[in-house]
């Protein structure tokens, strides 16, 4: 690690990211014109200050691998491991991002 | 925006005297959380706005009931006390309404008369009825935030937290024109779109002004509100609802079963009413009075979800009210 508070930070930003991935963020284009209809921060949802939980960032210092990124690392996963958690707590998979209550219910109702 | 001349209005009569005959062409503004969005956006182009901030924002005992004037600000009505002990319902929507700035700066009357967030409505691209064309998008375009009730001709859900309370409560707004004053009741005020009148929600006249909400004496009814948003911050309902229970001992004598986020106007269900009256509030009466609540709804395509958000809003509502936990 060449400096520690930046790593960690860039953690938290990926985090946070991810978790939007997963949760929040969709380009939603009308079906018909192909116009995107949430061209803003109202629609286009974003994790505000509430939504964003405790995240716990646990680096290992591995000198031995030279000088690597961090920015990737941790968007990539985490919103595969929200997906996974999801279907760990309702029991059914939902094959698409973001997970959104629309999705989540109708999901749930199809296997019903 | 387009250049708009600016009045400040001294009193509720020079502000009703700035306003005009023709719809959104002189439009009064309080805090200017929603008009001047729109105004941004090119949705809304009045040539003058009239400044109504400095009008009657005091909440006064009014015949056993409450007196609020349409300017005071949503922070002010979600921490004042009487409104939280007399009408709790009315403090927890404003409480939950958009973020503290916001909240800071919007107004009673601004919340009531907010124009819809549907999205074809606030897109230049597309031209709706709202905006003096001739179809709906919804229907057959992204419509997972839209109504399940009512069978158009808009499928806007109305965007006022404030009113579905107001509702329950029977408020009476006092709106004032230059022909004199007027006393509507809450659930008259918000209107249904039919192909005659689909371009606006209520029926203030556009000289009007809503310069008043009536709240009548509460009398002796528990009250629960319960909203159902995705994100805690700063985002809207996809349902809520305010249930009112006037108790007979351990039964209930009579209810309000009003939802919102699920009709161009705040929705009253007598069904859940009916099926509330004589039973005592238990997991199950709470179930089946949630499950008539929505009797009637019509959802499309993609917001099906919405009756069961809806149904899940009433029964905590209920549950809240009653003051049994929400499992």
């Amino acid at each position: 690690m060449l400096n520690q508070l930046t790593a960690e930070s860039q953690c938290y930003g990926g985090v946070i990211g991810s978790l939007n991935f997963a949760l929040y963020e969709d380009r939603i284009l009308d079906r018909r014109t192909g116009q995107m209809v949430n061209p803003n921060m109202e629609w286009y949802l974003l994790a505000g200050m509430s939504d964003v939980p405790q995240i716990d960032v646990r680096l290992k210092n591995m000198p031995e691998r030279g000088v690597v990124g961090i920015g990737e690392p941790p968007t990539v996963p985490t919103a595969a491991a929200v997906a996974l958690a999801v279907r760990n707590a309702i029991g059914v998979t939902v094959r698409s991002l973001p997970l959104t209550p629309a999705k989540i219910l109708q999901t749930l109702q199809q296997k019903a | 925006m387009k250049p708009f001349a600016y009045v400040n209005a001294a009193n509720e009569k020079d502000a009703v005297a700035a306003l005009g005959k023709e719809f959104e062409k002189a439009v009064p503004i309080g805090g200017g959380q929603d008009l001047l969005a729109r105004m941004k956006d090119y949705v809304t182009q009045p040539d003058r706005v009239v400044n109504v901030k400095n009008l009657d924002a005091t909440v006064a005992r009014a015949g056993g009931g409450l007196r609020i004037g349409s300017a005071m600000r949503m922070v002010d009505v979600a921490e004042h006390a009487d409104i939280a002990r007399m009408y709790p319902a009315v403090a927890a929507a404003a409480v939950e309404v958009g973020t503290p700035q916001i909240r800071n700066q919007g107004t009673v009357g601004g919340n009531i008369n907010q124009r819809p967030r549907c999205w074809y409505y606030r897109n230049e691209e597309f031209i709706c009825y709202k905006k003096g064309g001739n179809r709906c998008f919804s229907p057959q375009g992204e419509n997972q935030f839209h109504a399940i009730f009512g069978s158009g001709p808009s499928y806007i859900v109305h965007p006022s937290s404030l009113a579905v309370p107001f509702v329950a409560y029977d408020a009476t707004f006092r709106l004032l024109s230059p022909r004199g004053e007027r006393m509507i009741k809450a659930a008259d005020y918000f209107t249904m779109p039919t192909t005659e009148n689909v371009a606006r929600e209520n029926v203030l006249e556009p000289d009007e002004l809503l310069t008043h909400v009536i709240l009548p004496p509460p009398g002796n009814v528990k009250s629960g509100h319960y909203e159902v948003r995705y994100k805690t911050s700063h985002d809207w309902p996809i349902a809520f609802a305010t249930v009112l229970l006037a108790m007979n001992g351990s039964t209930v004598q009579s209810a309000r079963v009003v939802m919102g986020a699920v009709a161009p106007v705040p929705w009253r269900s007598k069904q859940a009413e009916q099926a509330l009256a004589g039973k005592p509030i238990t997991a199950e009466t709470a179930a089946a009075a949630a499950e008539a609540a929505l009797t009637g709804a019509e959802p499309l395509s993609q917001n099906a979800y919405k009756v069961q958000v809806a149904k899940t809003a009433v029964e905590r509502a209920i549950l809240q009210a009653a003051g049994l936990p929400i499992t």
